[in-house]
């Protein structure tokens, strides 16, 4: 049996961080989208390898995902994965078009929704990087690399992403999230997956950080 | 013609679908298909045609190295449980052989990248020290794989998302 990678404690003491990082993610894309768009944290969670694959719906479902890898003080990876219709969506509010306009993924399309993820994760890291340096008075750089998009099978995507953390014998560490849309759910995932060495330097830092107060 | 089923075999034959998930193995006797979809990981197929037993194993990295994950992770402990399995399935060893598919550069990185060639090179070399003959292979590119073993007839096939089934 799998063993915890970080202590309830630890993951007590990352949560503040990961929410800094959805509101900054939530402020970013409502102001790229010119619409009231939050990323709520779902939670910060371990599970193990079959169910994190299943993180994007049915294995065999044809999803896309929009990915970036994270460098600096911590790396990984960060998936925004969405089904067509939620995915084509997006791009139909980004492009100024009616809802529903478009059906297929074209150029323009897959522009708009990497280039979103490109504000999401960059805000989102930015909020992760100030609020654990703040809190552990240590410098943090995180660093987006260039999204790229995909469609594939859901399993086959997440196993990929999942790939390097999976050298461990230990859960699978990640980040799960919502979205709203004027207050309306919208069916994307947007995951943070920080690969096996980071977790090591990550629990280090966070035991060094007080508990966070109780709000 | 369908090979029969030998008599000695006292459990009932298995008549599932079944879907071996990543870091998972599974056998089957005379009869069933087992499913799985592969990303960067390798599908390790082992096949005795004679007894009807074959086996499935989702692999996901090359080498156990001494690790306690569930036995179908690495191609090492993959490959030894698998043999075991269909040992006691009634299968024998001398008359397996191997398919395998996967190790797709999903991402296009270069740890991915040896992820999938380091996995492929360590499912075929496994396979040699054990003289169990490679049938056919479908091994890297940058889609993700389904794939599909059915039990009775011995096939394998490979679908990448949007394409058709092919044989391996």
């Amino acid at each position: 049996m799998e063993q915890e990678a970080l202590s309830p404690e630890l993951l007590q003491k990352l949560t503040p961080a990961v929410h800094r990082g959805a509101a900054e993610c939530s402020q970013a894309i409502s102001a790229w989208c010119a619409a009231p768009l939050t990323m709520s944290v779902e939670r910060v969670g371990q599970s193990t390898l079959q169910q994190a694959t299943g993180l994007l719906g049915h294995g065999e479902t044809a999803v896309c995902a929009c990915l970036m890898g994270m460098l600096g003080s911590c790396t990984g990876q960060m998936l925004l994965g969405f089904e067509d219709a939620s995915g084509l969506t997006l791009a139909d509010l980004i492009l100024g078009r009616p809802a529903a306009g478009t059906s297929v993924w074209g150029e323009v399309e897959i522009s708009a929704a990497m280039e979103t993820m490109n504000i999401a994760g960059s805000a989102f890291l930015n909020g992760l990087a100030a609020e654990l340096a703040e809190r552990s008075a240590q410098p943090m750089r995180l660093l987006p690399t260039p999204p790229v998009f995909l469609r594939d099978y859901a399993a086959s995507l997440l196993q990929s992403a999942f790939m390097n953390q999976a050298l461990s014998d230990s859960l699978l560490v990640y980040t799960e999230t919502r979205f709203e849309l004027c207050g309306r759910p919208l069916s994307w995932t947007f995951l943070w997956i920080p690969d096996a060495d980071s977790l090591d330097d990550l629990r280090k830092l966070l035991q060094s950080l007080p508990l966070p107060e109780p709000k | 013609m369908m090979p029969a089923v030998p008599n000695s075999d006292p459990s009932p034959i298995e008549k599932y679908n079944r879907r071996v998930g990543m870091g998972e193995l599974d056998v089957m006797r005379g009869g069933g298909v087992l499913r799985t979809l592969l990303g960067s990981c390798i599908g390790l197929v082992l096949y005795d045609r004679l007894n009807v037993v074959g086996g499935l194993a989702h692999i996901v990295h090359p080498d156990s190295a001494g690790r306690t994950g569930p036995p179908g992770k690495y191609a090492d402990t993959a490959l030894a449980e698998l043999l075991k399995l269909i040992e006691q399935k009634g299968g024998r060893q001398k008359n397996l052989t191997a398919r395998y598919a996967g190790g797709s550069n999903m991402f296009g990185t270069t740890q991915l990248n040896q992820i999938g060639q380091l996995n492929t090179a360590a499912v075929a070399r496994l396979l040699k020290a054990a003289g169990i003959p490679v049938l056919a292979t479908d091994c890297g590119g940058g889609k993700g794989r389904q794939l599909s073993f059915e039990i009775t007839s011995g096939d394998v096939t490979v679908e990448v998302l949007g394409g058709t089934p092919t044989s391996l």
